[in-house]
């Protein structure tokens, strides 16, 4: 009995041995793989910044290659970055002031920022769009292990090395542990292993783009003329100016809503990170407006999206254009289509008009220029007799003397219309800390195109177009008990508001004011009725929210 | 009560107790266990599976913290688990105090 225990007791030894020997080969290959992937050690001295290394370094050190671990391995977008600072000063006891947190994240988007292409393939997320659907991303590791949980916006608006990539999988580990069981349909580390393969290929931290970017600055100071449509207010033509003081960069911008006939100004403060992207807090008659735009690479345009800070749906999109002295510019046509077989007057908005001539636009065939007549030098109001031979479609009608945003659509007939957002969502709210997220329907006709056929490639998007506004039940015919408890929509504008939040005591079962409705435009046209449709969801708050 | 008969005398006594003319007060999930979802999808709120808001547990200040407790649903609601501990502390029964339920940032 005793020889026996002592042989198990041996045999036990060597088996532990073993295990031990045959770990610290395979953690000797794993680091040797691991230096294999040399990455550049770091130019000058400076990790960052100055107030990266204060406030950063004290827990991440320089690495074998001379960069900060973790930080120096990723690029991120000024929101990434100020979650990345928020979770810093929640879990790991960083404490900054804040305008210390506000120079880190300018520093750190500045130096380890993306592109203005890669953020434009994400301004969607980044702004926060109410009820926009992400094109479909066709890997399905991704569907499976990412978005799963979140958009795929969050992940799109980063770079990191593939080393990078795989800590993000550790990370969603120990952060949210659960993934395990949220996920127990699937294999979620194997899936999510795919999923980081594709994803360090696709969007790896060196890129050509950012290297020729990174320390440029577009110096917005100056005037703009500014173009922008909000879904149940229609276009709008303004000014704007960025004054630089001390440092600080500050606009002032006046627009009229055309349909209205409605001025608003507003004045905020304005933050630009990496270069290009404008972070605006705006004041406009008594409401708070952020705005998330970007200035292209020419330095002429800005383009981006504002939202109610108090009411995320109520947004509008809106471009700039640096003013000029040099040529007509046109930034803006009402209406922005014009049937055949009518003569129709457009008014041109935009910069230098009283220069524009007829010889300036080269009008498609069977188009011409009836009369023109200048306003201001600002707007320019012109004629159009369009015969009934002339060819449909969009047209680029500028010339080397004059720019023309805008293009000019031609069409026969209206054949249908389609109602925006494809599938909206609005949020109860307005009762305690949560916000209400209304939304903003618009409703544009549609021409079949040459094949006559509604839905397909030739279909040409005409205008928005001013419809009658209604809910019904959903599915249709099915109970309308929640039409009397989510809110309402204006018949006129398209502007649905949700109910308050919260326990609605009068609700069968104590509910709460949500609900899923269709959503019907009605648009009179050349004596018929043409009807849009749309499916609209009044669900609870977004907790989890970036802006907020 | 109309498609069941009592068996044996605990039955009866039950049947003579319930009002079945009275209307209920809860009503079971159409689908379950849709309010307490077994798979972790976005959209939960917003009706992704496409079968209305039957399956969504309401008024929802019941269930959110068992979505928040042990980090359910992290990228909707704040995760109790690891970052957001204290979350409830303001408002320890959501479906009495849901007025101070706060906004975090994921």
């Amino acid at each position: 009995m005793k020889e026996n225990r002592i042989r198990l007791l041996l045999l036990g030894l060597i088996a532990v041995s073993a295990i031990i020997f045959f770990a610290l080969y395979w953690n000797g290959q794993g680091n040797q793989t691991r230096e294999t992937a040399a990455i550049p050690p770091s130019v000058g001295g400076t990790h960052v910044s100055k107030q990266v290394e204060a406030s950063c370094m004290g827990c991440h050190a320089v690495d074998e290659n001379g960069k900060l671990a973790r930080i120096e391995y990723m690029r991120k977008t000024p929101e990434g970055w100020s979650q990345t600072i928020a979770r810093m000063e929640r879990l790991h006891g960083l404490k900054v002031t804040d305008e210390q947190r506000k120079q880190l994240i300018r520093d750190l988007s500045n130096e380890r920022g993306l592109s203005p292409e890669e953020a434009q393939s994400v301004q969607y997320w980044l702004a926060e769009k109410p009820s926009h659907m992400e094109d479909q991303i066709k890997n399905p590791n991704l569907q499976n292990a990412c978005m799963t949980c979140h958009a795929g916006g969050r992940f799109m608006a980063q770079r990191r090395t593939e080393e990078e990539w795989k800590n993000l999988k550790d990370f969603h580990l120990v952060m949210f542990p659960s993934i395990y069981l949220n996920h127990r349909h699937t294999d979620w580390p194997v899936v999510a292993d795919a999923a980081i393969n594709y994803l360090a290929k696709q969007y790896p931290l060196e890129n050509k783009e950012w290297e020729n970017w990174k320390g440029k600055n577009q110096q917005v100071d100056g005037k703009w003329k500014v173009v922008g449509f909000q879904g149940t207010k229609g276009a709008y033509v303004g000014d704007s100016e960025f004054m630089s003081t001390d440092g600080k960069l500050t606009e002032k911008k006046s627009v009229h809503y055309l349909d209205q006939n409605v001025s608003l100004q507003s004045t905020g403060n304005v933050e630009m990170y990496s270069g290009y992207a404008l972070r605006m807090q705006y004041e406009q008659a008594g409401k708070k407006l952020r705005g998330t735009f970007n200035v292209g690479r020419d330095g002429k345009t800005i383009t981006g999206d504002w939202s109610d800070a108090n009411n995320p749906g109520i947004t509008g999109e809106e471009t700039y254009y640096k003013v000029q002295t040099e040529k007509p510019e046109i930034i803006h046509m009402e209406p922005r289509a014009i049937q055949r077989g009518q003569t129709q007057d457009l008014t041109l908005y935009g910069m230098n008009v009283k220069q524009l001539t007829a010889q300036d636009l080269k009008l498609p065939a069977g188009v011409s220029l009836k009369n023109m007549f200048v306003l201001s030098d600002d707007q320019v109001k012109i004629s159009l007799a369009v015969d009934d031979a002339a060819l449909t479609g969009a047209s680029i009608i500028g010339t080397e003397k004059a720019i023309v945003h805008p293009k000019l659509v031609v069409y026969d007939r209206i054949d249908y219309i389609k109602v925006t957002p494809p599938y909206a969502v609005a949020r109860v709210g307005g009762a305690g800390l949560m916000h209400k997220v209304s939304t903003q329907f618009v409703a544009y006709a549609y021409s079949s195109g040459k094949d006559g056929k509604q839905g397909t490639d030739d279909d040409i998007e005409l205008m928005p177009v001013t419809a009658e506004w209604a809910l019904a039940s959903y599915p249709e015919g099915e109970k309308d008990e929640d039409l009397h408890y989510i809110g309402s929509i204006d018949s006129k504008t398209g502007l649905f508001t949700p109910a308050a939040e919260g326990v609605n005591k009068e609700r069968p079962f104590t509910q709460e004011n949500v609900g899923s409705v269709s959503v019907i435009a009605e648009y009179r046209y050349g004596g018929n009725t043409l009807t849009g449709k749309t499916h609209l969801v009044v669900t609870v708050p977004d907790y989890n929210n970036v802006i907020n | 009560m109309e498609h069941i008969k009592p068996l044996n005398w605990k039955g009866k006594r039950l049947q003579s107790r319930i009002d079945v003319k009275k209307k209920p007060e809860v009503e079971g999930l159409s689908l379950l266990p849709m309010g307490c979802a077994t798979l972790f999808d976005p959209g939960w709120e917003t009706d992704f599976s496409g079968m209305v808001l039957d399956g969504l547990c309401q008024p929802h200040y019941r269930d959110i913290y068992g979505c928040y407790g042990d980090c359910w649903w992290a990228a909707q609601v704040p995760d109790g688990l690891t970052n957001y501990g204290s979350y409830s502390d303001e408002c320890p029964v959501a479906a009495n105090d849901w007025r101070k339920l706060q906004y975090v940032k994921p």
